[in-house]
């Protein structure tokens, strides 16, 4: 029997909200963080779809219409470039500029905020973030009003356009094809916006040896702003789905007791805080996560999907009665193996992870460049997991 | 008793604007924006305002 739209898209977050709650849906989900992939994957490059939002749902809807994953995830790497053009942006690198026109951003470390700015940081962190550290960051703003006025204006007027053009895909999405949009809402917990933006990395790794006081207070005082941040760019009042992502960085270039005092206390709280407030949160771990592993077994139980780039069928051991796993697919294997490869893979990450739930099968990163993976083996793998990931409780 | 005027409505064209953002990009250098996607941009509630701040203050 064909499903509609509407069918389909209950069913849909209804297998994946069973999975996060840690019990068995009707069969394990499945989905592709497909980032700036999905330039090539259409035909475009990634300069054309940063400039013109039309292009980028196009290639969204190609992944959508060929895939047919359990959820998408948005194009949140893809960022509206005309903002960047519009208050000079320093810190990324745009596809197309001082890259090929087919690459995904990059990011430069950089540390705009020196070691003495910890205390007028501490103070007041919005105060010096938008008076200190956007002039620095942002070649119009550092120039005398108005231009300085008019960028900021100008950069406002091409975020909003870029929201509501993304809003407007998200909703056809969900009544076209019954597609829900699994991320809404980002930020970063506090030790990563200050290492990852102000600091830079090499910073605030000298940081937390020499001023380990000033660390401590800076997540401390950047705290309320990364959770607002995490509320006010979900768009709408708390709900448990879509969930709000949010990438971590620093934390496995940490030794375990470093991350437990630096970035343990105010990234718990942000996780705890959003989900007492109805908030489910995706977590990108980036790297070897196992010795954090007692860590992340202490967040909320059925609010927290982990996405682990390495040792998922470890994860689901040690933490899968707390942490809903998500992962298991490399792009390596993905991107240069074949669909034979991929299923074999698919079927030993299902066969240990899947029973009770608490599982989704993805790829264990977001895909960026053309060679993250082979669409055949996107699809492939995603029927795959349709016929063998099927619960018979 | 003073007449009640009212505008008539008609249907208009809709109106293309094109935003020159960077000469430098000589091929993709145009948003194409309408009255209605500005119009839906131009009322920014508190909450919308802190994301593009935050969001150009961190990303």
């Amino acid at each position: 029997m064909v499903k509609n739209p509407e069918q389909l898209i209950q069913e849909r977050v209804r297998r994946l909200s069973t999975t996060l709650a840690h019990k068995e849906p009707d069969r394990v989900p499945v989905f592709w963080g497909t980032e700036t992939w999905i330039a090539s994957n259409a035909g475009f490059t990634v300069q054309e779809m940063v400039y013109d939002y039309q292009k980028m749902i196009r290639a969204c809807e190609k992944v959508i219409e060929t895939i047919d994953e359990d959820g998408y995830w948005p194009p949140l790497g893809i960022w509206p470039a005309p903002v960047f053009d519009a208050v000079g942006h320093i810190p990324y690198q745009i596809a197309g500029e001082t890259l090929d026109s087919h690459s995904a951003f990059q990011w430069v470390d950089r540390s705009p905020m020196a070691p003495e700015d910890y205390p007028r940081f501490i103070a007041d962190p919005m105060r010096f973030i938008f008076e200190e550290m956007m002039p620095k960051r942002d070649v119009e703003l550092g120039k005398p009003w108005p231009r300085n006025s008019v960028a900021l204006a100008k950069g406002a007027l091409a975020f909003g356009m870029y929201l509501t053009t993304m809003g407007g895909a998200f909703a056809k999405w969900a009544q076209v094809y019954g597609m829900p949009v699994l991320l809404a809402g980002i930020s970063d917990p506090p030790m990563d916006f200050i290492s990852d933006h102000y600091r830079g990395f090499k910073g605030m790794l000298m940081d937390i040896k020499r001023r380990p006081d000033d660390v401590v207070a800076a997540c401390e005082a950047m705290y309320p702003l990364a959770l607002r941040m995490a509320m006010a760019s979900f768009g709408g009042p708390p709900a448990p789905f879509p969930w709000v992502f949010l990438p971590l960085h620093i934390p496995t270039y940490l030794r375990p007791k470093d991350f437990e005092r630096f970035y343990w206390p105010t990234f718990s709280r942000l996780v705890n805080d959003l989900a007492t407030a109805g908030y489910n949160c995706l977590l990108f771990l980036e790297n070897d996560w196992e010795p954090y592993f007692p860590y992340l077994a202490q967040l909320p139980k059925g609010h927290v999907i982990g996405l682990f780039e390495k040792k998922v069928i470890e994860a689901k051991k040690a933490i899968g009665d707390t942490i809903c796993v998500a992962g298991g697919l490399g792009c390596d294997l993905l991107g240069l193996g074949t669909p034979e490869e991929c299923i074999a893979q698919a079927k030993k990450v299902i066969d240990a992870c899947a029973p009770g739930g608490g599982f989704i099968l993805s790829a264990d990163k977001a895909l960026l460049s053309p060679h993250d993976a082979k669409p055949e083996n996107l699809i492939a793998v995603t029927q795959f997991v349709k016929e063998y990931g099927v619960y018979h409780g | 008793m003073a007449e009640t005027e009212t505008t008539p409505q008609t249907p208009q064209e809709p109106v293309v604007f094109i935003i020159p953002w960077a000469e430098k990009r000589k091929e993709f250098p145009q948003v194409v924006a309408n009255e209605g996607l500005i119009g839906q941009t131009w009322d920014m509630n508190e909450n919308l305002i802190f994301f593009y701040l935050m969001w150009l203050g961190t990303y």
